[in-house]
């Protein structure tokens, strides 16, 4: 006996759901209805000095404070601070339950030029929040953290001129100079350029306490002015599943800007980076935007011309938000509600993800860095469950049983890129009452949907 | 529920699994959380202790090279202005022993006999296994259990070591040793609190005036200050750029034995101040783990510092720990029966052993606690956090394998501190004392070509405590595990110092039978994980020797026996296991037994630590001059190590020459790098043909990054 049909308070999520599922959209081709929010003018005629960056950033954040939040992570070895711009929608959801990418920029004498870049990009991102729909989506679905300068003391050395050009990859470290981008710890091995031990340089330190507190990141990219020498075969960090996501990531890029973004797979196996540590231990997906000068800079021969950074600029750009419209996101959905007797209900729910990442790494979900997406219940008590995916078999599903104050929960399993999962709850509720139910996932987000049962 | 759709037959409906209450292991052999499996079989989590290797092969000898008793140079003295013909055929060291007293050669000097009066050394048999004699009283002078006479003084110096000149930049002289401004403490044997210990060592500092002074190590993660100290014999070389003797007790948390035997060597080293190797620095560091050491004491710890951490990863911090089920104020080990349990009792029933299939009744191994959470698994997520030795990244496992590692390598703010005071000295040799398996143990990949180094070592451990082990063990050989992320491995791989962990308990120290490659661990490596079948010889053979200890020696004191707990739901689980100070640490009245020996053993390795001395012979004829040079390590311990850093030159030897306004060289090269030096090893001859007019001063210099540099003169 098929009980009347509940009326269902649905959430915003389905219409986000069904918007979701169109084509990505090429930002190229988009149709720009409106001029940029200008507030801030940045120039991008020179390269910017530790106190130009500091400016930058404070003024930035004073023009935007809807959608701009700077913080430092602490300090360099010379006392220069760590800038982390957060750029989101500050209102809504937050912050800390929506899926993020983190930019890295300025770790060494690779990616000096990647200061600019990430400012750039932060740029780009507030000023087009309004006229660009894919921009507007990202701010208010996800967020970016942006640390444009993870080596403040090289910049200031090498711009301050206190640095003669092409002497740079140092720190002032006391045992000697280090490479920073070998000193994180998955795959740090014993070497004086990689540190006497990992993260032994305070930037690396705070960057890698900073990356592990923040669960919701799910892509961290950096940048690079060299094009590698060789190719990586990545056997040592991922899982066959991660290696296809990372190329169903890479093939929504068209050319010519796929060339410039690399996968994990794509890098040599250098041991102790920024971006294997990111996979390895906090099961991000990593990507490198190859952004290289046209010939060889008087700054260096990764670093571009001056007058280089304003294309390149928007190619890092379009870049990241290539990159940020892959995050995974849970969109959750109630088709069905059926009563069984007097006071049981059997509610079939979809938990999908609409992004194109998977819910997690299949290598951070092995290595526990990451939660599997969870589904609570409240206002009804949750008795049994059952978990499937589309059309595919049961899945297995911890759970805990309901009580009346406390409904319960499910952990479900990890959901791959644009797939769902079908989930049949029975519950006991009074009708008339109202439940709501709650997916999420660290990297995934969180979606809510209140119905009531009649 | 007849409504329920077929849809949702067959799968998984929620039957979590309760199980209610129940506590904690003795803090010395913590075995991990436990998870109840449901009814489905499942892997039981944990990981299978690896077998133990063979140690090292015997029967290989330290070679010593060079040793020449007659032979030694004097120094920057030039006793024969008169020119000499230039040698066809330049002397070797044995040659110019025998020529001694030759024009143009620099005189030599009877070189003492090595500072370990070492068995095989000397020709005397390896020394009886001695049970050593509890001093009851501490020494006028303090130091407990120091037999007198069995030990060279730590202080015994080559007379030709004193005359080459010390270069350092811009030295600044220490000033002399002023007298004693406080009395020398004694050293009352027992168990320091962290108070305690850091009062001694004001008190030693004190005493010892000039000679030793505090080091800011900083604080622990809960804001302890750890307590140190360095000190050296007076000097023309401030202690910071001195070869430096690290003393780290209780690194693990869990080896309160290892910080008094830090103690009682520093108060050794000490009370025989004017003694102290010339031109050595040593640095004691007793409470390492300041934590953990504390909680030890108050019965609680497990070894890590309570930094909170997610254990199991469900978001919640510390909510599942130990808990004392039964109210005798003691949180000890747990069995739970269970069908799928990996272990069962043994003939003595008080240990247990692997199952075997058709096993009777099995049990899964825990400590003593409740599941707070009601999740099903018990002790899962306790006040935890690191344990700092461990915290290294040298053969480091991922926190997801094992939270205790730290979250991040060198995560804990004293790890860092350690590693960069260590960093920032001229690190020769660092010893742990830690753990209770009653050796010294080498880094797990010593480099085969320094085994003769570590059996020497070996060899002195034994002679200073009368123990008895087959030869070097590897950090893995002592204990049965792995142990990833040891700290010696840093210390020896990226530092390049000899570095070394010394149990100062174990099961055989006292009354126990001997183990070969024992861990001393009752539960090493082990928990609810089966072992191989290889393994488990070594188990019982581990839990024999201590069942020995504890029969033998102590009336079966020190273990409670199993007793039944209701663990809620009908659940029956048993409590008992080794009580505190036990197995993990001695007995209090066991502790100088323990610790017999352990400063005469510092001492000597103080005394053996490496310098060098250049040796040349110099001609003139007219304005052409020849000059020869060897340099010898005058100490027993070796100038670097084969192991530890590549490609940084960290063992090599330089020899420089330095030649003056207006000399030639007309032959031979201005820079020579050697490989390190043994121990009494003599290089290879070096010649150079110089044009300088009379009167000039030619300077050789050699370096090791273990020694700094000697200097030499030369007047052709």
């Amino acid at each position: 006996m098929r009980l009347p049909r509940v009326l269902l308070f649905l959430t915003a999520s389905v219409l986000l759901l069904a918007s979701l599922q169109a084509a990505p959209q090429d930002a190229a081709s988009r149709r720009l209805t409106a001029g940029p929010d200008r507030r801030v003018e940045l120039d991008f005629q020179h390269f910017y000095t530790q106190r130009d960056l500091d400016v930058a950033l404070a003024s930035l954040a004073a023009a935007y404070p809807e959608f701009l939040q700077l913080e430092s992570l602490g300090e360099s070895r010379a006392g220069h601070p760590l800038w982390v711009m957060t750029v989101a929608n500050l209102e809504g959801s937050p912050l800390a339950e929506r899926p993020a990418l983190l930019l890295a920029g300025g770790l060494g004498a690779e990616d000096l030029h990647g200061t600019e870049m990430a400012l750039f990009t932060i740029l780009e991102l507030v000023q087009n929040h309004e006229r660009d729909a894919a921009v507007a989506e990202l701010l208010s679905s996800s967020v970016c953290y942006v640390a444009p300068c993870l080596n403040p003391d090289l910049r200031e050395r090498v711009f301050g001129g206190t640095e003669a050009p092409g002497a740079r990859a140092s720190t002032d470290a006391p045992a000697g100079p280090v490479q920073f981008d070998a000193n994180f710890p998955i795959g740090w091995q014993p070497d004086p350029q990689a540190g006497a031990y990992p993260l032994s340089e305070p930037e690396t330190f705070q960057a890698a306490e900073y990356v592990l507190a923040h669960s919701n990141i799910a892509i961290v990219q950096t940048y690079t002015g060299t094009q590698p020498v060789a190719a990586g075969s990545g056997a040592r960090y991922s899982e066959p599943a991660d290696l296809a996501a990372f190329t169903a990531v890479l093939s929504t890029i068209p050319n010519p800007d796929r060339q410039a973004v690399l996968g994990l797979f794509d890098l040599p196996e250098r041991g102790g980076s920024l971006l294997e540590f990111a996979h390895g231990q906090h099961g991000a997906f990593p990507f490198q935007t190859l952004l290289p000068g046209s010939g060889t800079s008087s700054v260096g021969p990764s670093v571009p011309e001056v007058h280089e950074l304003p294309a390149l600029g928007r190619k890092a750009f379009r870049s990241t938000l290539r990159l940020a419209r892959t995050l995974p996101r849970l969109a959750l959905a109630v088709p069905a509600a059926e009563r069984l007797s007097d006071d049981l209900w059997q509610l079939d729910v979809n938990v999908q993800n609409i992004g194109l990442l998977p819910t997690a790494s299949e290598l951070g979900a092995r290595r526990f860095a990451c939660r599997a997406p969870q589904l609570a219940v409240e206002g009804a008590e949750l008795l049994a469950w059952a978990v499937r995916r589309a059309d595919g078999p049961h899945l297995p599903a911890e759970g805990t049983e309901g009580t009346e104050s406390n409904g319960g929960h499910l952990t479900l399993g990890e959901i791959p890129g644009g797939e769902h999962l079908s989930v049949r709850l029975v519950v006991r509720a009074t009708a008339g009452a109202t439940v709501g139910l709650r997916a999420s996932a660290p990297r995934a987000g969180t979606d809510a949907v209140q119905l009531t049962l009649e | 529920m007849s409504r329920v759709s077929e849809w949702l037959l067959g799968a998984v409906l929620c039957v979590p699994l309760a199980l209610a209450g129940l506590p904690e292991a003795a803090p010395q052999d913590p075995p991990p959380p436990v998870e109840v499996p449901a009814e489905t079989p499942g892997e039981t989590p944990g990981e299978t202790p690896e077998p133990v290797e063979d140690p090292a092969p015997a029967g290989i000898e330290t070679p010593v090279q060079g040793e020449t008793p007659a032979e030694s140079g004097e120094g920057t003295q030039e006793p024969s202005p008169a020119p000499a013909p230039v040698s066809e055929e330049p002397a070797s060291g044995a040659e110019a022993a025998g020529t001694s007293g030759a024009e143009g050669e620099e005189p030599v000097q009877q070189e003492p006999a090595g500072e370990l009066d070492l068995p095989g050394e000397t020709g005397e048999p390896t020394p009886e296994r001695v049970p050593h004699e509890a001093p009851t009283e501490p020494p006028p002078t303090g130091g407990p259990g120091l037999p007198p006479g069995s030990v060279p003084p730590p202080g015994a110096v080559d007379p030709g070591t004193a005359t080459p000149t010390i270069v350092s930049p811009e030295p600044e002289p220490e000033p002399a040793a002023e007298p004693a401004s406080a009395p020398f403490p004694a050293l009352v044997p027992g168990y320091r609190s962290l108070p305690e210990v850091a009062a001694l060592f004001d008190a030693l500092a004190a005493a010892a005036g000039d000679l030793a002074r505090p080091v800011q190590l900083g604080t622990s993660s809960s804001g302890l200050q750890v307590p140190a100290l360095e000190f050296g014999s007076p000097g023309p070389l401030p202690l910071e750029q001195r070869p430096t003797l690290f003393l780290i007790g209780g690194l693990d948390g869990l080896s309160l034995s290892g910080g008094e035997a830090v103690l009682a060597a520093t108060h050794g080293l000490l009370a025989s101040a004017a003694d102290l190797p010339p031109n050595l620095t040593v640095v004691a560091v007793p409470w390492a783990s300041p934590e953990p050491l504390a909680r030890l004491l108050e019965g609680t710890g497990d070894g890590t510092n309570g930094r909170p951490t997610d254990n199991d990863r469900d978001g919640l911090l510390d909510e599942d720990g130990p808990d004392d089920l039964d109210g005798d104020g003691m949180i000890l080990d747990m069995l739970i029966e269970h069908p799928e349990g990996p272990w069962v009792r043994g003939g003595d029933g008080r240990f247990l052993v692997p199952a075997r299939p058709g096993a009777g009744t099995r049990y899964l191994w825990t400590r003593e606690g409740k599941d707070d959470d009601g999740d099903g698994l018990f002790n899962e997520d306790s006040a935890g956090g690191v344990v700092l030795d461990r915290n290294f990244p040298v053969h480091r496992e991922g926190p997801w394998q094992d939270p205790s590692v730290g979250h991040l390598p060198m995560s804990e703010p004293l790890v860092r501190a350690l590693a960069d005071l260590v960093r920032s000295r001229r690190t020769v040799l660092v010893l742990l004392f830690q753990g209770n398996h009653g050796a010294v143990a080498t880094p797990n990949r010593a480099a085969a070509a320094d085994e003769p180094v570590y059996r020497r070592v070996t060899e002195a451990f034994l002679a200073a405590t009368g123990r008895e082990q087959p030869g070097p063990l590897t950090l893995r050989e002592a204990h049965g595990a792995p142990c990833p992320g040891a700290s010696i491995d840093w210390f020896h791989e990226v530092i390049g110092a000899l570095s070394l962990e010394v149990a100062a308990w174990g099961p055989d120290v006292e009354g126990g039978n001997l183990v070969t490659a024992q861990s001393a661990q009752f539960a090493a490596g082990g928990g609810p994980a089966p072992l191989a079948l290889e393994d488990r010889p070594r188990l019982r053979a581990r839990e024999s020797a201590w069942a020995s200890w504890l029969d033998n020696t102590r009336g079966g004191l020190g273990f409670v026996d199993w007793q039944p707990v209701e663990l809620g739901g009908g659940r029956p689980g048993l409590v008992g296991g080794w009580q505190p100070f036990t197995i993990g640490n001695p007995p209090a009245e066991s502790l100088a037994s323990a610790l017999a020996g352990l400063p005469e053993f510092v001492a000597d390795l103080a005394a053996s630590m490496p310098r060098l001395e250049i040796r040349t012979v110099s001609t003139r004829d007219g304005d052409l001059c020849r000059v020869t040079a060897q340099v010898k390590n005058l100490g027993l311990l070796p100038t670097g190590l084969s192991g530890g850093p590549s490609g940084d030159g960290a063992s090599e030897l330089d020899l420089d020459l330095h030649l003056p306004p207006g000399a030639q060289l007309v032959a031979g090269e201005l820079h020579v790098e050697f490989d390190h030096l043994l121990g009494h090893e003599l290089s290879r001859e070096l010649s150079w043909v110089v044009v300088a007019p009379a009167g000039s001063v030619l300077r050789l210099s050699a370096t090791s990054a273990w020694t700094g540099s000697v200097e030499r003169e030369v007047k052709p």
